[in-house]
């Protein structure tokens, strides 16, 4: 019974168990109104014996302009503006999303997207949100409300320190899984 | 007084007689029936898809003539209102193109519906083009999908579908590319040759739009049901005009020249009663009587008007009907025989309503010209 009521009480009062001011952190997030950062990528899937890797560069532009490009081993440029999302790969003809139209991908974005608005309401409607740690080394957890979403992301931890973020990990329903550790750039 | 007797019993029979008739057959609005049966396989095939195939039943909405948002809500409560009616087997609007199930019952057929190479080149290419993907942001997807199927037919499938389809999606509901309207597809459980079930169905669209409280919005449909509906529409109206318009004036001609009530009344019992007859006898031989070959045969049956009337005009004064029978009789059988004939060969077309037309007229010759036409008043 306690163990139901705990998450409960400290969402409510938005301090995690050991103080960590979730409003706070966002607030801090929010201050942010772009970011540049280069990211180092690893993905480990259940079906390759091996992880694959690749680098590139992210920028965020408040509120709600994301892009990620990667730059090794395959040239990808990955462009979130508002609702659409714009994935070229190499030479290929850019292919345009609706973000709207597939709920389950919009909730993957916001997944990143999210946390970097520092908007908590929002991220409350679509996950259940837990922070952990303090403001020198915070965590946020992400679990989609969405059934449908599940599908595409099991869980998302976004980590860093002060208005910074560090790493980004995404687990997939099957628990394959996509870890981006991001260096800020100036 | 004496004289009317006979000739308004014989009226009222067949008057009678007609409402039993109508009563006990089954009227059908299938508009398929006017097209042609198609002599080949491939024509048949054709015709059972334009029939009763999955295409018929669609209907296609438009709702515009409102703020974005304020569509995109009448839109998604219209869906809602159309599925809770159970009228229609598919209601989309929204992001749910394709069921969970129906997608995963069409992955588990990908490769008959997309044939894949599995020779050793090619299964390289796919396995590679897989690894491609896995590195690639639709690494999700790939892992879905792709890693059951490495020639990577069902992609190949989907993309094919989709073509260059380019439904935007606001708040949950379908957008026309280059305007403000937002689009709804479904599609009737009943066929969309099915006039009585369309207009149900268009009914229950109209409803369901009015209960999401359009505002100023307006609502567009179309569909080969649709187009069905208003064919039908079109054709009930036009023969409701000719049989009433064409009625009165041949009333208005016997009235210019017989001016009697009675001759009416006699004329009038044949054309009754054989109308009764051709229904009855189109019921008999397929079932159920079409609309249209029930209201066009009813009026090609007003050629019967000519039997009582021939014989009233034949009659000389003071001659016993008998006589008069006598001395017209061959040549009058003679003219019934053709036209019956002539118009039983369009028992032979290749279209069931027009068939059915023939049967009508050709059964509801006989009896105006057998019976009562030779009772006219003296």
């Amino acid at each position: 019974m306690l163990a139901l009521l705990a998450p409960r009480r400290a969402w409510g009062a938005d301090k995690a168990a050991d103080g960590l001011d979730l409003q706070a952190l966002m607030a801090g997030l929010a201050a942010v109104p772009e970011r540049r950062a280069t990211f180092q990528e690893t993905r480990r899937f259940a079906a390759l014996d091996q992880p694959l890797l690749s680098t590139g560069r992210l920028l965020y532009r408040r509120p709600a302009y994301f892009s990620k490009t990667t730059d090794w081993p395959q040239p990808e440029t990955l462009v979130v503006d508002g609702g659409r999302l714009v994935l070229t790969a190499g030479n290929e003809a850019p292919r345009v999303l609706d973000l709207g139209a597939v709920p389950e991908l919009r909730t993957l974005v916001d997944a990143i997207r999210g946390p970097l608005a520092g908007d908590l309401a929002a991220l409350r409607r679509a996950f259940s949100v837990t922070a952990a740690g303090a403001a020198g080394g915070w965590t946020l957890g992400l679990v989609p409300l969405d059934p449908r979403a599940a599908r595409l992301l099991r869980q998302a931890e976004v980590s860093g320190r002060g208005s910074e973020v560090l790493a980004v990990r995404l687990v997939q329903a099957n628990g394959d899984e996509q870890q981006m550790a991001i260096r800020p750039l100036p | 007084m004496r004289r009317a007797v006979p000739v308004l019993g014989a009226l009222l029979a067949a008057g009678l007689l007609l409402a039993a008739a109508l009563s006990l057959i089954t009227v059908r609005t299938d508009m398929a029936d006017f097209l042609p049966q198609g002599g080949t396989e491939a024509a048949r095939l054709v015709m059972q898809e334009a029939r009763a195939g999955s295409a018929t039943g669609l209907i296609l909405l438009g709702i515009e003539d409102a703020p974005t948002a304020e569509l995109a809500r009448i839109s998604t409560a219209s869906a809602a209102g159309l599925r809770d009616s159970g009228l229609f087997s598919v209601v989309a609007g929204g992001q749910a193109a394709l069921a969970d199930t129906e997608g995963a019952d069409l992955f588990a057929r990908r490769y008959l519906l997309a044939p894949a190479d599995f020779d050793t080149p090619a299964l390289r290419r796919g396995l590679e083009d897989l690894l491609r993907q896995l590195r690639s942001s639709t690494a999700p997807l790939a892992t879905q999908f792709g890693l059951a199927d490495p020639p990577g037919a069902f992609g190949a499938l989907l993309r094919s579908w989709i073509g260059s389809s380019q439904v935007r999606t606001v708040d949950g509901a379908w957008f026309a590319p280059d305007r403000d309207r937002a689009l709804l597809l479904a599609r009737t459980r009943a066929g969309g040759m099915n006039v009585l079930a369309q207009e149900a169905a268009t009914a229950a669209i109209e409803a369901a739009f009015r209960a999401a409280g359009p505002g100023p919005a307006r609502l567009l449909i179309a569909g080969p049901a649709v187009f069905a509906r208003d064919a039908a529409r079109a054709i009930k109206a036009d023969v409701h005009r000719i049989a009433t318009v064409s009625t009165a004036l041949v009333m208005l001609l016997l009235w210019w020249r017989f001016r009697s009530p009675l001759v009416i009344a006699a004329i009038a019992a044949p054309v009754v009663l054989s109308v009764a007859a051709a229904a009855v006898a189109v019921q008999a031989a397929y079932g159920a009587v079409h609309g249209v070959a029930l209201g066009f045969g009813a009026t090609m049956l007003g050629v019967s008007l000519d039997y009582p009337v021939l014989m009233i005009g034949h009659r000389k004064r003071g001659e016993p009907a008998a006589a008069t029978r006598a001395r017209i009789g061959p040549a009058f059988i003679l003219a019934v025989v053709t036209a019956v004939l002539g118009l039983s060969a369009m028992v032979l077309s290749g279209f069931p309503g027009l068939a059915q037309l023939g049967i009508f007229a050709a059964a509801g010759l006989a009896p105006a010209a057998a019976a009562p036409g030779w009772r006219r008043p003296g």
